[in-house]
């Protein structure tokens, strides 16, 4: 993909927190009607519509007429990798207008009949719950078990960077955690959940919606009320190549082949790049993602968050509105909501100064035996 | 433990010659390609010899703990008798991972790197 060929130009968000009440379609039709108004368009100007997820009736209840629906669902690589499904879409003639949609109401406990059930059968990864490893905890801590003891991350460090998120979300009235500060002894003495995780190394299930319009550079250009940022680059990996080289647990999943690829096509570094929003639903997310990227030696993700490298201060300013941890769980748009925010100017207390690069990551996915199997990169510029 | 209480298999699932084999005989079977001899858990194909047939083959159950996790919360009620538990991902000796039970062995003395071995009888 051409770098900044595709432009962002409609963000519509719902109210991001616990037990909203709302059904998911719901979610998504206040979410697009905010999209639409973001953009200065009108609904009938969409003509490609992707969902997160599987849902038979959106259209119908959301009163779009596109060229096509379809349904994405890669775990928590879903959202980036339904922004290069739209660019796909966008760039070989088949939409001019994609809506990239996701709402979800865990923590409401859904709706029958709205496809939105959270069973043991989506939190289980096939032989492993026969013997009692259920649920996304497990799967991460496992990884999680391999750093510390292969490279001597601690309690403490996973820790380091619950505090680090939250001291974000803290001043982010978007969060669920805003206002309520933490401290490390806190975290060391919330109650052991799956080891190494503590509850306070956990993210939250969140209600909420999000709906993003894409298309064209060009026709962003067009729209006057817009304000575009655009996808310099994208990529892909999965981590299954690595089940089949038997070297899983090293890998948070398979960040190498998404963020060279993605890179490449921006044709920038990773010095370039001004703050980093990964996908973290778990404290070992950031310091494996931070590793894996290369803003760190391999094992040295830990002691770069203790010394504050993911602060507004610090080498790459990451995860800026808490989180999934700290600030909500959106799945996978949760870090491009908030790269947006930030590319905008439009993330508040803790903005980062002049940001023009964003690095997004999207990871999961229960591909069997574990949920870390997929991962999406994108690179976003404020300009094209 | 009873693994059939927490996840029954599901009809035609591949893997059940090795459930049934340890259930019934306690013998412990892996896939083996008959092209390269790799072997594999679950079932699956050989990654480099796709179509070569794979076969069910005894073998000692023994490897090393690669990485592990201790549950303190049960996510079921089925479970919730036994927690604290431990899920160790061994790696084998031929070769493939195998997710596990460990017994026998307190959690807080579990270490990655350890070698362990099935329990039989």
């Amino acid at each position: 993909m051409k770098p900044g060929s595709i432009a962002i130009v409609g963000m519509g968000l719902t109210q991001q927190g616990r037990g909203l009440g709302s059904i998911e379609v719901e979610l998504r039709r206040q979410a697009l009607e905010r999209a639409l108004a973001d953009a200065g368009l009108e609904r009938d100007a969409i003509d490609g519509y992707i969902l997160a997820s599987h849902e038979r009736e959106d259209l119908r209840y959301l009163g779009l007429s596109p060229n096509f629906s379809w349904p994405v669902q890669t775990g928590g690589a879903t959202a980036p990798s339904s922004f290069i499904m739209a660019a796909g879409a966008i760039l070989s003639g088949q939409a001019e207008i994609v809506a990239c949609a996701y709402g979800m109401a865990p923590s409401s406990g859904g709706m029958p009949g709205f496809g939105a059930k959270t069973s043991f059968g989506s939190l289980a990864y096939g032989y492993p719950a026969r013997v009692g490893m259920i649920g996304a905890a497990s799967a991460h801590a496992l990884h999680a078990r391999w750093h510390m003891d292969h490279y001597g991350t601690t309690s403490r460090h996973l820790g380091a960077v619950a505090v680090q998120l939250r001291n974000h979300a803290v001043k982010r009235p978007d969060a669920i955690t805003f206002g309520q500060p933490i401290t490390l002894e806190e975290h060391l003495a919330s109650p052991m959940v799956v080891d190494p995780f503590r509850m306070l190394d956990c993210c939250r299930d969140t209600d909420g919606g999000a709906v993003f319009l894409l298309t064209s550079a060009e026709r962003a250009r067009s729209l006057p009320h817009a304000r575009p940022i655009y996808i310099r680059g994208a990529g892909t990996g999965h981590n299954i190549g690595n089940w089949h080289k038997r070297d899983v647990y090293a890998h948070h999943d398979a960040i190498a082949p998404a963020a060279a690829r993605a890179f490449a096509q921006a044709g920038v570094s990773l010095d370039d790049i001004d703050t980093a929003q990964f996908y973290d639903p778990f404290t070992i997310s950031v310091i494996m993602q931070l590793e894996h990227y290369g803003f760190c030696k391999p094992g040295q993700g830990g002691p770069f968050v203790q010394d504050g490298g993911i602060g507004l201060d610090g080498r790459i300013p990451a995860n800026t509105g808490g989180g999934q941890i700290s600030g909500f769980y959106a799945a996978g748009f949760t870090p491009i909501i908030e790269a947006t925010k930030q590319l905008r100017g439009e993330a508040g207390a803790t903005q980062v100064k002049d940001a023009e690069l964003a690095l997004v990551s999207g990871h999961g996915l229960n591909g069997g035996v574990q949920n870390t199997w997929s991962h999406a990169t994108l690179i976003l510029g404020a300009e094209a | 433990m009873n693994t059939d209480s927490i996840a029954p298999l599901v009809k035609g699932d591949p893997d059940a010659p090795f459930w049934e084999a340890w259930t019934k005989n306690q013998q412990f079977l892996l896939q083996r390609c008959a092209i390269c001899g790799r072997h594999e858990w679950p079932a699956t194909c050989c990654v480099e010899h796709g179509l070569a047939p794979m076969s069910w083959i005894e073998t000692p159950g023994a490897g090393v703990v690669d990485t592990y996790t201790i549950f303190h919360r049960a996510y079921i009620k089925e479970l919730a008798s036994e927690i604290p538990y431990t899920v160790a991902v061994v790696r084998l000796d031929e070769g493939p991972y195998f997710h596990t039970r460990l017994v026998d062995v307190p959690p807080d003395a579990v270490r990655s790197g350890m070698r362990v071995r099935v329990r039989r009888g």
